[in-house]
């Protein structure tokens, strides 16, 4: 079950990791031979904790893109993971993520979603900031500090911040690795996919709500789960949704699924109407090759929990829009997530004005909106969540035994670990591979 | 008393139609009839009360400074904009969503059925200037719960209508539900307001 050229496992299996309450270590929460991970991680306070330290306190998540926030005093909320952050752009046109903590005794300094303002004043003792943070005023300064009192000490903390192609990533660490290195492989198909080209936002945000479920339900899914979309997603395929309906049950397990270790980032593209040694199957494998990567639509997955999504929107005059949707899904604790928060839909900037005013996210009837099918998922995960509670969680196990093996196809030319083929258990256990590793690294 | 409107979306000059107006009573059993269908899971029957030319929407909602408005995304002409949110559906999408609710025998999601139940209030009716068409707001209340939950989660709207009278009785031809929620506490999929 080892397979030594998908991953390195026995550099983590020497690792024993923290040690938890109850006196389990984390290497006990983990079965290498047999590819299990015990179901206690998915709910788990403790666990959680650690995460917020380990996993989210040195990656870089995205945050959005330049687009939303185009004028300077623009800022928008976001959340790096549990942590609210003002995302602004300063007067001197730079990007900046700033803490919503007055330094000075604590309280929120942005009480808005959104906005414009070049001040922002807190509501306990009037200390004004200005977008890059700096503290630019403070009342009664000359009767409450000394003459040398230096306000550079006490601005906004500052968050790490780094912007790719226009896309803005954030990063909690105070010595964070350089975006590039966290990247790794990913960084070729992401300078593909988002290179080359402006994008913009288009409006008509998403709408946002609570999953009852731990955000590892869904970065797992996001891994390359194709086999729930059978179990799942089942009604779709029974309304027709994949294929015809009633459609044979192999349909939609066919996918090119790129697992990019060490960086635990991966991306898949898959094809819900192939049949696997299928003559359609053939031609769809030789379009594949010969369409330039970025008109497809793959899914893009960033560890934890960023999608920089690439896809097609056919337009009513028959020809295909490029669309990249951008999201993070934040956790809120550990038995919730909000899905779609910090979702933004990009075009390319010099789609003609005409056809920009005429675009919403989805088009009516487009199937925007918390769709059947994200029901059918935020109930599974919910459902995992539930039982994770259970004190017999701790005996029970999340199992990956399907093994696939890597199959490149012939003259695939990016990097990666690359599974093509009816979708098997490879790219997730890729996934919980690279979780252990960031949860034992020291 | 006629009220000022400051809600969004709602067309100013519109003349009041008060609850003495036998229209108005109408227009209120009208409501009340469509919340009873959607709470038996009567989704077809519910499709009924809609025209073909129904835009069915309901957006997102921000937490804005009140210089900025109510929360809701607007074109510069001050219309609610709409296409992403929850809901932005026109008489094919609503149909499929009720085949998702009821049809497909693994619904997994949806059986055992969620128990919903809701409010329907604060009716105000206007006229238009379109012949035999009304505006209508109301305030929803919904709860809904599965399980054991012993606490349903609730959300409130303000629902702002065009009902037509057709030849086959009343018929809901627009609705733009505002919700007052910005966070919704589970995803209230599939249940319409």
């Amino acid at each position: 079950m080892l397979l030594k050229h998908d991953f390195d496992h026995a550099k983590l299996m020497r690792r024993d990791g923290p040690t938890l309450a109850d006196g389990t270590s984390f290497r006990e929460l983990f079965d290498f031979e047999k590819r299990e991970v015990s179901l206690r991680v998915m709910y788990d306070p403790e666990i959680h904790q650690l995460e917020l330290d380990r996993v989210f306190g040195r990656a870089w998540i995205v945050l959005g893109h330049e687009s939303e926030i185009p004028n300077p005093g623009d800022f928008e909320m976001r959340r790096l993971d549990e942590d609210p952050v003002i995302m602004t752009r300063a007067a001197d046109g730079s990007i900046n993520l700033l803490a919503n903590i007055c330094p000075h005794r604590g309280a929120e300094v942005c009480a808005a979603d959104h906005g414009n303002t070049t001040r922002f004043t807190c509501p306990y003792h009037a200390w004004v900031f200005d977008n890059s943070g700096k503290l630019v005023g403070v009342p009664f300064e000359r009767q409450m500090y000394p003459p040398n009192w230096d306000k550079s000490d006490y601005g906004l903390p500052r968050i790490a911040c780094t912007v790719r192609h226009g896309v803005i990533f954030g990063n909690l660490s105070d010595k964070p690795m350089s975006l590039e290195d966290y990247l790794g492989d990913m960084l070729w198909y992401f300078d593909a996919l988002y290179g080359g080209r402006e994008w913009t936002a288009i409006p008509n945000r998403a709408g946002r709500y609570l999953v009852n479920a731990n955000w590892k339900t869904t970065a797992d899914q996001n891994q390359g789960d194709f086999l729930h979309v059978v179990g799942a997603h089942r009604s779709s395929y029974e309304l027709g949704m994949f294929g015809a309906e009633g459609g044979g049950e192999e349909m939609g397990q066919y996918a090119m699924k790129i697992s990019l270790p060490p960086s635990g980032h991966m991306l898949s593209l898959f094809e819900p109407n192939a049949k696997p040694n299928s003559l359609q199957t053939q031609e769809m494998l030789k379009a594949r090759m010969s369409l330039p990567l970025d008109q497809r639509g793959w899914v893009v997955t960033i560890y934890p929990t960023s999608g920089c999504s690439a896809g097609m929107r056919p337009l009513p005059d028959g020809t295909m829009l490029m669309t990249r949707m951008l999201q993070s899904i934040i956790p809120y604790g550990v038995e919730h997530f909000d899905f779609s928060g910090q979702g933004v839909m990009l075009v390319p900037a010099d789609t003609p004005r005409e056809l920009m005013a005429s675009l919403r996210r989805s088009p009516r009837g487009g199937g925007t909106g918390v769709s059947g099918i994200a029901m059918e998922d935020n109930n599974v995960w919910r459902s995992i969540t539930t039982t994770a509670r259970t004190p017999y969680a701790k005996k029970a196990t999340l199992k990956y035994p399907a093994v696939g093996g890597p199959n490149k196809p012939e003259g695939w030319q990016g990097p990666g670990v690359i599974y093509d083929g009816f979708s098997h258990d490879d790219s997730q256990w890729h996934g919980w591979m690279h979780h252990y590793d960031v949860m034992t690294a020291g | 008393m006629d009220t000022t409107t400051i809600e969004p979306g709602t067309r100013a000059g519109n003349t009041r139609i008060h609850n003495t107006d036998p229209r108005f009573a109408e227009i209120m059993e009208f409501l009340t009839d469509e919340a009873y269908l959607l709470d038996r899971d009567l989704y077809f029957d519910w499709l009924k009360c809609v025209t073909e030319d129904i835009a069915y929407d309901m957006p997102a909602r921000r937490n804005v400074y009140r210089e900025d408005g109510s929360g809701f995304e607007t074109t510069e002409g001050d219309e609610i904009e709409t296409g992403g949110g929850y809901y932005a559906e026109d008489y094919k999408s609503l149909h499929f969503r009720a085949r998702q609710n009821v049809e497909a025998p693994s619904s997994w999601y949806r059986d055992p059925a969620p128990r919903t139940h809701r409010i329907v209030s604060n009716l105000i009716v206007r006229s238009t200037p379109v012949e035999g068409e009304f505006s209508a707001e109301s305030s929803i209340l919904m709860f809904a719960n599965r399980f054991d939950q012993p606490v349903a989660d609730f959300i409130t709207a303000r629902r702002q209508d065009v009902i037509r009278r057709t030849k086959d009785g009343l018929r809901l031809a627009k609705r733009l539900i505002l919700v007052d929620q910005t966070l919704l506490a589970q995803p209230f999929g599939l249940l319409f307001l």
